[in-house]
């Protein structure tokens, strides 16, 4: 009992932790909590689903490949199109950092709303193309998509780690990070290093929406409402802008919320999230791997 | 002999490793003008920082007319009549120059929300006192003609005197100006030295941060010396003109 | 603490610049047509309280004039998002404290009256004073632990309390009925006499945004108001001019919320029916997104930016299905383009304030 809802948490912790590795990839590059990613994350699912079975026809494994690629190029550049058009000209401006976010806020509405209004408010079916069936441990059911949900979390994870400490776009993330007008007298084109985070955090969006949807086997508008709040949760838990905090928080986050539903009772599951990140926003603004926020006079 | 007023005894800040102010004593003089210099770094700002509330002191304590107010939040040190200028101009920007120093009435003045809502007497002479000191500061410094226009349209050097004006407004006993002649031209810097002289007539005792030598030297009575966050040297300022440590924490640096 | 972002050099140029600007005769060659908005505003500036006076009569004579239910709806619409963005405009205009939760507060107001009304039979004052407080409350219990974290942080506390308001309204069965809601609610009885016709209830709705809009302009013109903006300018130097900051903020949160609450008891007579979905995340966008785009700061700016916002879709009738779409759209391109709002940018007061001065000058000159 007690590990099948460990596994069920850990399931549940992953998807918080595939959408928030992407959230936390911008978040640590330019300190703007992006409300739009979950709604690029939804959009993922939607055009992954579109491109497989209406598009192509093909509900194979290599269908939903070939979907999921298209899915990530438009995401991707939709995500990048959104810092071009909304978010690069507030930078320019030196506009305050709410109005930014403000801006995401807006840009989560026309994506949410355009999806209501193109395919509907009722939930899609969303073909499990690889069928992959389950294994027991014990008496512990675990169905072998979870255990990829888990591993592509992880994967996902290093993976980005490596791009940001190993590779060159990485350094200079790192550099705008610290100090984007140094790293501007440093040669580095800041701009364009933002929008391609933006693309790789949108496209990231997307491939968590696809396995999202894969595993629920349906999708809806308000999927990305309700994971994304648990994402913004899952980053301040785990640390603002930290990849692996993003990893963990979301683990965190679903095994306790798990955990309460089956031994405290399910009413108020979806509120543990929320008074986690109240809590950890109280006492340690940083979050369990987040770096030390400065305070100034 | 001199009244005592303000005391600052062994204050101490750290932040984490960092010992910005490292046993700092100093006392302050009713009428007096007492300087602080010292190189970049050294600690001067945030040692008034300490004695103003903005941070809390590691070790020490400061005490105002015998009164401990360690540890006491910014707003009421400056209630209780010490009231600070800022080293980098912190004006209130969407304001005009007579909202920003009738502001520094707040702790002279106590209409509430209740009074505010209602019209009471209160509030209506909140707003007269209010309005009538705030004129009669920016007369004193020279800004009445500007009052209208937004503080960030004034010219650099009527800023500060602003930030100036804005500190009065709050009817302090000590005054604390952080590096006041901060980007002044030749001519500016004439004015200001009349005009902090000015305030000490008035009746002000006056703290004052400043690199500007010519400020120091013609106006202070007393001037302490920081390095590396530690006292080196405090005197009359013909003595601290030749002493070594002195020539030395600035030339070592400088050179 | 808020940081310094001002270099030296920035100054320097901002100083030559400001020079300029001083130097410069008054009435040089302006564009005409910034010239007209100029003298535009200058007039409004000068005729304030005449201008606003008119508009009042005509909100007062619209009901005699269009006594239909679906303009008078229109109307209520209009005048409760009004409502709920000049309150918001408190907090997120005049202070600078982006809040998330605004549905929250107008949800624990709307529920406070519901409940109060169909259980103990209350009404009119009792249901919108307890809204009011209940909301109010609400908002002390917020502020008190997390007003003192910065920014965008703050702004991501508002929005979990949001969820955690509405997870409560959703799961807390015995008071609130969960998802079903809570159907019945009487309607506003003023001491017996039932507001029963659209015109009755549109003028119940008129008379809380006047004295809300009175309300907060009392406040915004006097010490505390004074104390309000100085904490939007800059915290550190509001705090050493002997301003409590955490008190006001805590003080204009509240009272804030407690308006909202107000409004979510008007909101919860006028519909008779509640339930959780009025009061989510989306409902706080919406407010968040009229008070920006009208303008922050200005309480016209929410009058009309809820005048527009909720009223111009019904009028474009092809467009509601677009409605949200075209929030979001207004939220970016404000935000891009006009980040103070429509009428953000401009203070009356100063604007009258400044025509005075220079025409007293120019009298004691000539």
């Amino acid at each position: 009992m007690f590990f099948q809802q460990l596994v069920n948490g850990l399931t549940i912790g992953s998807t918080y932790a595939l959408v928030t590795i992407g959230f936390n990839l911008v978040y640590g590059v330019l300190e703007l909590t992006n409300f739009a990613h979950s709604s690029f994350y939804m959009l993922g699912a939607y055009l992954t689903v579109f491109s497989m079975t209406w598009l192509l026809g093909r509900v194979t494994p290599l269908g939903f490949f070939i979907g999921l690629g298209i899915s990530i190029v438009i995401t991707g550049l939709l995500g990048a199109l959104m810092d071009k058009a909304s978010l690069e000209p507030i930078r320019k401006r030196n506009g305050a950092p709410i109005t930014a976010l403000l801006t995401t806020v807006g840009v989560q509405t026309i994506i949410n709303n355009s999806i209501l209004l193109i395919f509907g408010t009722e939930s899609k079916p969303f073909p499990d193309v690889f069928q992959l069936g389950k294994v027991y441990v014990g008496d512990t059911v675990i169905q072998i998509f979870q255990i990829i949900i888990f591993v592509v979390a992880i994967l996902l994870m290093l993976g980005l780690s490596y791009l940001v400490y190993r590779t060159k776009i990485g350094n200079a993330m790192r550099a705008i990070s610290q100090n984007a007008t140094a790293a501007k007298l440093m040669g580095i084109n800041v701009n364009t290093v933002i929008t391609i985070t933006f693309l790789i955090g949108s496209a990231v969006a997307a491939i968590s929406g696809a396995m999202m949807g894969t595993y629920y086997q349906k999708i809806d508008t308000l999927m990305g409402a309700s994971v994304g709040l648990k994402s913004i949760s899952s980053a301040v838990l785990g640390g603002m802008g930290s990849l692996p905090g993003a990893m963990f928080g979301g683990f965190i986050i679903g095994i306790v919320e798990t955990m309460f539903a089956a031994y405290v009772g399910s009413g108020f599951r979806d509120a543990i999230a929320f008074i986690i990140m109240f809590v950890v926003l109280l006492i340690k603004p940083s979050g369990l791997l987040g770096v030390k926020i400065e305070t100034k006079v | 002999m001199a009244e005592k007023i303000l005391w600052a005894n062994n204050v101490s800040q750290h932040f984490g490793g960092l010992v910005a102010v490292d046993q700092v004593s100093m006392e302050l003089n009713k009428g007096e003008i007492v300087g602080i210099i010292g190189p970049n770094g050294a600690g001067k700002t945030t040692f008034f920082n300490d004695i103003t509330g903005m941070y809390d002191p590691t070790e020490g304590q400061v005490f105002y007319r015998g009164k401990d107010i360690t540890g006491k939040k910014p707003y009421e040190v400056t209630e209780l009549g010490i009231t600070r200028t800022f080293q980098n101009i912190r004006l209130f920007d969407r304001m005009t120059v007579i909202e920003n120093v009738m502001v520094g009435v707040h702790s002279r003045t106590k209409a509430n929300i209740v009074d505010s809502l209602f019209r009471l007497k209160n509030h209506k002479e909140t707003e007269k006192k209010a309005h009538e000191k705030a004129l009669s500061v920016l007369e004193l410094t020279g800004l009445a003609d500007f009052r209208y226009n937004y503080a960030t349209s004034l010219p650099y050097g009527s800023q500060r005197k602003l930030e100036i004006a804005r500190a009065l407004a709050a009817e302090p006993e000590i005054l604390l100006l952080d590096e006041p002649g901060a980007g002044m031209n030749e001519m500016e810097t004439s004015q200001l030295i009349a005009f902090i002289r000015e305030l000490r007539d008035l009746g002000y005792t006056i703290l004052i941060i400043e690199h500007d030598m010519r400020v120091i030297m013609n106006i202070c009575d007393r001037i302490y010396v920081l390095d590396h966050g530690k006292l080196i040297a405090q005197g009359k300022p013909s003595e601290i003109q030749s002493n070594p440590d002195v020539i030395e924490a600035y030339l070592g640096k400088e050179h | 603490m808020v940081e310094n972002n001002q270099n030296p050099i920035d100054k320097a140029s901002q100083q030559n610049l400001d020079e300029a600007v001083i130097k410069a005769p008054i009435k040089s060659k302006e564009k005409p047509v910034k010239r007209f908005f100029t003298s535009l505003l200058e007039f409004w500036a000068k005729h304030q309280t005449a201008i606003s006076l008119a508009f009042l009569a005509i909100a007062i004579l619209f009901p005699i004039l269009f006594n239909q239910q679906y303009f008078l709806s229109i109307g209520v619409n209009v005048m409760l998002y009004a409502t709920l963005s000049v309150s918001l405009n408190l907090i997120t205009g005049f202070m600078g404290i982006t809040s998330l939760s605004h549905a929250a507060f107008l949800g624990i107001g709307a529920y406070t009256a519901a409940i109060l009304s169909t259980r103990l039979g209350a009404n009119f004052p009792i249901t919108f004073l307890a809204g009011a407080a209940m909301a109010g409350l609400f908002g002390l219990l917020l502020g008190l632990p997390s007003l003192r974290i910065k920014g965008r942080f703050l702004a991501i506390v508002t929005l979990g309390f949001g969820e955690i308001a509405r997870m409560v309204e959703l799961n807390w069965m015995s008071l609130t009925r969960g998802p079903q809601g809570i159907s019945g609610i009487p309607k506003v009885s003023l001491f017996g006499w039932i507001m029963k016709t659209p015109a009755q209830k549109y003028y119940v709705i008129l008379v809380i945004l006047v004295l809300v809009v009175l309300a907060v302009a009392a406040i915004m013109n006097s010490r505390v108001g004074r104390a309000i903006s100085a904490i939007r300018d800059d915290e550190v130097a509001a705090e050493a001019m002997g301003i409590n900051v955490f008190g006001y903020k805590l003080m204009v949160f509240s009272i804030s919320a407690a308006f909202a609450g107000l409004a979510g008891a008007f909101y919860a007579h006028y519909m008779s029916f509640i339930d959780p979905n009025a009061f989510s995340f989306a409902q706080s966008i919406l407010i968040l997104s009229v008070t920006i785009f009208g303008g922050m700061a200005s309480i016209a700016g929410s009058i009309f930016g809820a005048l527009t916002l909720l009223a111009l879709p019904e009028l474009l009738r092809f467009l509601i299905d677009y409605r949200l779409i075209i929030y979001g759209f207004v939220l970016v391109i404000m935000m891009v383009f006009q980040p103070n709002g429509l009428l953000g940018s401009f203070n009356l007061k100063h604007i009258k304030q400044q025509a005075m001065f220079r025409k007293s000058q120019e009298r004691s000159e000539s």
